[in-house]
């Protein structure tokens, strides 16, 4: 009795590979979405523990360094929402002031550094900047402090010519 | 008045606080002015004209001194054989270093002085010395109106009337001071901060009615005008300019004299859904009153949101010239300068009254209407026909003219504004051929003296997201002085052959100070650089020239003083629109910023800085 | 409905035509690749000898096989397959030329569909969101742009694909003359939440449909009962009219949906959750938990009462 071993070629499982590669679909080119996946997560599920507006009691809680780093979709971001919510209408097409200060100088009556800036969105201030804290989620407020921050730097998205 | 050591110093402190505060770096440049136009005076008669409301004295009771916003004074004391020997007298700080728009007050001997933000009234006693301050009256307006207003924290004026000096306080409060006491007599809630409502205009006092418009267009406001009761500032009736007919108080009475403003309810048909609630057409310009005809004039603001694709439809009543009767604010007519605007053409300026010989008929009753489109327009002011339509910046392009006919614009499809498309080099810019600062008309020279810009931009349409308090425009604009060489122009304007006579041209600088004209054939404005000058109105000649301490964006006086003698009272503080970009908080290297204007303001910084200072001259 | 997105299940002429492309597309091209598996199946299971046995006999034997099954017969379909393709694009109703003005205009966001009604005079327009009505009796000119990224707007059992291109302006003419509800989707990789950002047409008698639109392009009424005034004060007093609008109220925004009528819509969050008091509470609440990286924030700051009288606001507005 003859063993029949199965004497397919080697190639014909390479054309099967390929046809069926060929085959499944394909997923049409990404489209540029403006979302930003990682941060996500676990910058919102911290909106329930952290306060948004002022909070009485000695000292800032909210933390010192942005949370988004030095993401350029945060910057971006920032600057599609520095138009959404009308702070260019105030604070100039590209923050160099209004009927605010400017935002590219260096004077700054409340403090410059990322958490005192994220105040100052939040809470507002006392001459007619109203308080977005109650009103805007956490992530957006660090990312249109990421723009302002980027101001006159090489980082700077849409910069003024 | 005597000029005293104390006075001489608080001047030159003046000028060099003011000279302290610009760039540090070199000396600010000169402002480089040239002349332009025939040479020789104007020949033949003075044209026949009848004023309706001529100065009766020497006072200055109402914002533009007389009710037809001519602007002219009869003191001829002063005059083109004297005028050069003119000084300063005497000077008084206001405190605010913001844009002095406004004008002081001169009755019975005492100057009354609105600041701007925190719109202090400080009365000057005239008949002391150097002039004693007789009081200050500090309302404390709501800080937060600071953040809401548009263009800076100005204020552009009072009326006196039945013993008190009458005017807004930035938060959309009107209040009413004893003139002799500075107590406050009333004060009267007219809008809300918290919509972007303030009031920025001036107050006018008709018969027993104090008449305030609103300001906030660029916040998507909804304008009006409305008039309280003088002795106890309550509210006697309020004109909507957009809505139902019956909020714009349009009734029986009214008859538009085109067919385009005659349907009825257009202040809803004309927008779509509920877009007239956000519909801006505020009035924050100039009201004049004929009290020949009882009719009360003034001018609406732009139609809310600046990127027209958002409103579709003509958007009445915005960018019109409406006439309303004082005692019930009925509307009589209205007419639509620029229908379905494009380019935040607001109509706010001042209407002139005039009676004047035009083409043939003897004395029509006019009303003259310098536009921000760069269009002369001067109309029948009992009918509200326009007459006569004349480009008087050359660089207008927006528009090659009007049909009088239907009353509408030929616009330039090329230059429409869209969404998400950039449209270049349209003239004038946003902030117009002129602003709100007011012309002055003089029945000597039958000229109108306009202190006109010459400003083009570029245009973005974005989307705009309406949010209650913050600024709902959907715009990008970028600006930039137009061709030609120079920003700021002086025009002596023949408004019956629709022609320059005379002009005098700033190279660096729009012209943003009110201009005053007297009997002495002079005409007294400033430049944004702080010159304050004097001129010949018949031919331009310059015959003083005064450098302060700070841009001039206000409006000059003149009145008699206590001694018989005839003096001039300018405010000298850069600020408003196009002058808050030489103020500190505004950065030069954004020409988006201030809504557009630093593109073509930028240097400024070079030649000027904040102030807060009032000049008077005299001889 | 068991095929509520199926290509083979047409409710319009547009669809009809596709379908007529694709019922044989799919038999067809079903039958080839039938018959080629089981030519592949005979091939590797029939019994094998050794290479000297199956020694072709001719050199150039099974030539035969090559020239008719693989250029004859492929020749003739897919020729007949072009010129049926060819022939459905002529008569599927593209606008041709220049379109007239738009009765509808829908914008594509990331990830929701902006609707504007242009019919009627220009204070007839009104906005909404995520649903559409049309009438059955008449076909109706739809404008189609962007707001951000390349979405595409198909409703399969009425027409085909027709993108939104940000900087371009498309047209698409549909009619659907049968009454009923069909489910759309975006049909173009558009970011994180492609896959949830659907949309309803609903084909309305024309007589109902009058109803609707007259029901839509009035304001909202002021709340009716007491939870609803609370509700409405809830909504007015927080972050809601940031991004959203209630005709009728000072809330103007359009940043988001227009919510002026979202008591009438079947389905929230863009035709992927039905609407109801469940629903409402959750989306409210945590939007993001529902659909990842959704613009719409979280907003936990709620009390229970009032989130119920918030929800009850909303569905009050039909």
């Amino acid at each position: 009795m003859t063993t029949r071993t199965n004497n397919l070629p080697k190639w014909t499982l390479a054309l099967a590979v390929v046809a069926a590669a060929g085959c499944m679909p394909r997923g049409e080119n990404a489209g540029e979405g403006r979302a930003t996946v990682v941060h996500n997560q676990s910058v919102d599920r911290a909106v329930i523990n952290q306060p948004v507006g002022p909070v009485p009691g000695p000292g800032d809680i909210a933390p010192l360094a942005n949370p988004l780093g030095n993401d350029p979709t945060a910057r971006m971001e920032g600057y599609h929402l520095f138009n959404q919510f009308n702070c260019a209408g105030c604070h100039g097409g590209r923050g160099g002031g209004g009927m605010g200060p400017s935002l590219r100088d260096t004077g700054w009556l409340y403090g410059s550094t990322a958490d005192r800036i994220f105040n100052s969105i939040a809470q507002g201030r006392g001459r007619g900047m109203p308080s977005w804290g109650a009103r805007i989620p956490e992530k957006q407020i660090w990312e249109l402090t990421a723009y302002i921050q980027s101001m006159r730097t090489d980082d700077e998205p849409e910069a003024p010519r | 008045m005597k000029v005293t050591r104390i006075s001489i110093s608080l001047a030159l402190a003046g000028a060099l606080a003011g000279g302290c505060s610009k760039d540090a770096s070199s000396v600010p440049p000169k402002l480089q002015t040239e002349r332009v136009g025939a040479v020789t005076d104007l020949g033949g008669q003075p044209p026949s004209t009848h004023l309706v409301s001529p100065l009766p004295n020497g006072d200055w009771r109402l914002p533009a001194g007389d009710y037809a916003n001519t602007r002219f004074s009869p003191l001829k004391q002063l005059s083109p054989d004297n005028v050069s020997n003119l000084r300063v007298i005497t000077t008084v700080a206001t405190g605010s270093p913001h844009g002095h728009e406004g004008q002081p007050l001169v009755v019975n001997d005492t100057m009354y002085i609105v600041t701007p933000y925190p719109n202090n009234l400080i009365a000057i006693d005239l008949t002391k010395g150097t002039g004693a301050v007789k009081f200050v009256y500090q309302p404390h307006p709501d800080p937060r109106a600071q953040g809401i207003a548009c263009c800076d924290v100005v204020n552009r004026g009072a009326s006196y009337a039945d013993g008190k000096i009458i005017y807004n306080l930035l938060d959309a409060t009107t209040v009413a001071v004893d003139a002799n006491t500075g107590q406050e007599v009333w004060r009267t809630k007219v809008g809300d901060i918290d919509i972007g409502e303030t009031t920025t205009a001036a107050v006018l006092v008709v018969k027993d009615k104090a008449l305030i418009g609103n300001s906030g267009g660029e916040l998507g406001v909804r304008g009006w005008i409305v008039a309280l009761d003088v002795k106890t500032g309550k509210e006697v009736w309020r004109g909507y300019n957009t809505g139902p007919d019956k909020d714009v108080l349009i009734g029986p009475e009214f008859h538009a004299f085109y067919p385009k403003d005659q349907a009825p309810n257009q202040g809803v048909t004309t927008w779509p859904s509920e877009q007239w609630r956000l519909g801006g057409s505020t009035v924050w310009g100039w009201i004049s009153y004929d009290p020949e005809l009882d009719l009360v004039y003034y001018g609406t603001g732009n139609p809310g949101v600046w990127n027209p694709d958002l409103r579709p439809g003509d958007n009445k009543w915005s960018c019109s010239i409406i006439a309303r009767r004082p005692d019930d604010g009925h509307v009589v007519w209205a007419t639509q300068l620029v229908a379905h605007d494009k380019h935040d053409y607001d109509e706010i300026m001042e209407n002139i009254l005039v009676d004047m010989d035009w083409k043939g008929q003897p004395k029509r009753k006019l009303l003259l209407h310098p536009g921000r489109t760069g269009f002369f327009y001067v109309l029948d002011r009992a009918t509200g026909e326009i007459l006569a339509a004349d480009k008087y910046v050359e660089s207008t392009n927006w528009a090659s003219g009007y049909d009088l006919k239907t009353g509408e614009a030929h616009e330039d499809p090329k230059k429409q504004t869209h969404t998400n498309r950039v449209v270049e080099d349209i003239c004038p810019s946003s902030t117009g051929a002129k602003d709100f600062t007011p012309s002055a008309f003089s029945p000597l020279t039958g000229l109108v003296y306009v202190p006109a810009h010459n400003t083009c931009m570029n245009y973005e349409g974005m989307a705009a997201n309406y949010i209650a308090g913050t600024p709902y425009l959907g715009a990008d604009v970028k600006m930039y002085p137009g061709p030609g060489g120079y920003q700021g122009e002086l025009i002596a304007w023949d408004p019956v052959r629709g022609k320059k006579v005379w002009g005098l041209r700033d190279a660096a600088l729009p012209v943003y100070s009110g201009v005053l004209a007297t009997a002495g054939n002079l005409v007294f404005y400033g430049t944004m650089e702080g010159s304050f000058r004097a001129v010949d109105a018949r031919n331009g000649t310059i015959l003083y020239e005064f450098h302060t301490g700070s841009g001039i964006v206000g409006n000059p006086i003149t009145y008699m003083g206590p001694d018989g003698k005839q003096y001039v009272a300018i405010y000298s503080g850069v600020g408003g629109w196009m002058g808050a970009v030489a103020q500190p908080e505004i950065s030069a290297d954004d020409p988006y910023a201030g809504l557009g204007v630093v593109g073509a303001m930028k240097d400024i910084k070079k030649y000027t800085g904040p102030g807060d200072t009032l000049y008077v001259f005299g001889l | 409905m068991s095929a509520p997105r199926s290509i083979l299940a047409p409710a319009a002429p547009a669809a009809e035509i596709l379908a007529k492309l694709g019922w044989p597309a799919l038999v067809g091209f079903t039958a080839v690749s039938v018959v080629m598996a089981i030519l592949l199946v005979v091939v590797a299971v029939r019994r094998r000898g050794s290479f000297a046995e199956h020694a072709p006999v001719h050199a150039r034997g099974g030539m035969r096989w090559v020239v008719i099954g693989g250029f004859i017969i492929p020749g003739i379909a897919f020729t007949a397959a072009y010129v049926a393709t060819i022939g459905s694009l002529r008569a599927f109703p593209m606008t041709e030329g220049t379109p007239g003005p738009p009765d509808i205009r829908i914008i594509g966001h990331q990830w929701w569909w902006e609707v504007e009604y242009l019919m009627g005079d220009t204070s007839d327009h009104f906005k909404t969101a995520n649903e559409l009505h049309l009438p059955t009796d008449r076909p109706v000119e739809i404008e189609l742009v962007s707001a951000d990224v390349i979405h595409s707007f198909w409703v399969p059992r009425l027409h085909g694909k027709v993108d939104l291109i940000p900087g371009t302006v498309n047209h698409i003419q549909i009619r659907a003359p049968q009454a009923g509800r069909y489910d759309g989707a975006c049909a173009e990789f558009c970011g994180l939440e492609h896959a949830r950002m659907r949309l309803q047409l609903v084909a309305d008698a024309p007589a109902d449909f009058a109803t609707w639109i007259a029901r839509m392009r009035q304001p909202a009424p002021p709340p009716a009962t007491a939870q609803a005034a609370r509700g409405q004060a809830v909504f007015m007093g927080g972050a809601c009219p940031v991004c959203h609008a209630i005709q009728g109220t000072r809330a103007l925004a359009s940043a988001g949906p227009d919510l002026t009528h979202i008591g009438s819509r079947q389905m929230i969050a863009a035709g992927w959750l039905p609407q109801d008091v469940a629903t409402l509470h959750a989306w409210i609440m945590n939007a993001p938990s529902l659909k990842p990286g959704v613009q719409m924030p979280q907003l936990t700051w709620f009390n229970g009462p009032e989130l119920h009288d918030l929800v009850a606001y909303l569905e009050g507005l039909k």
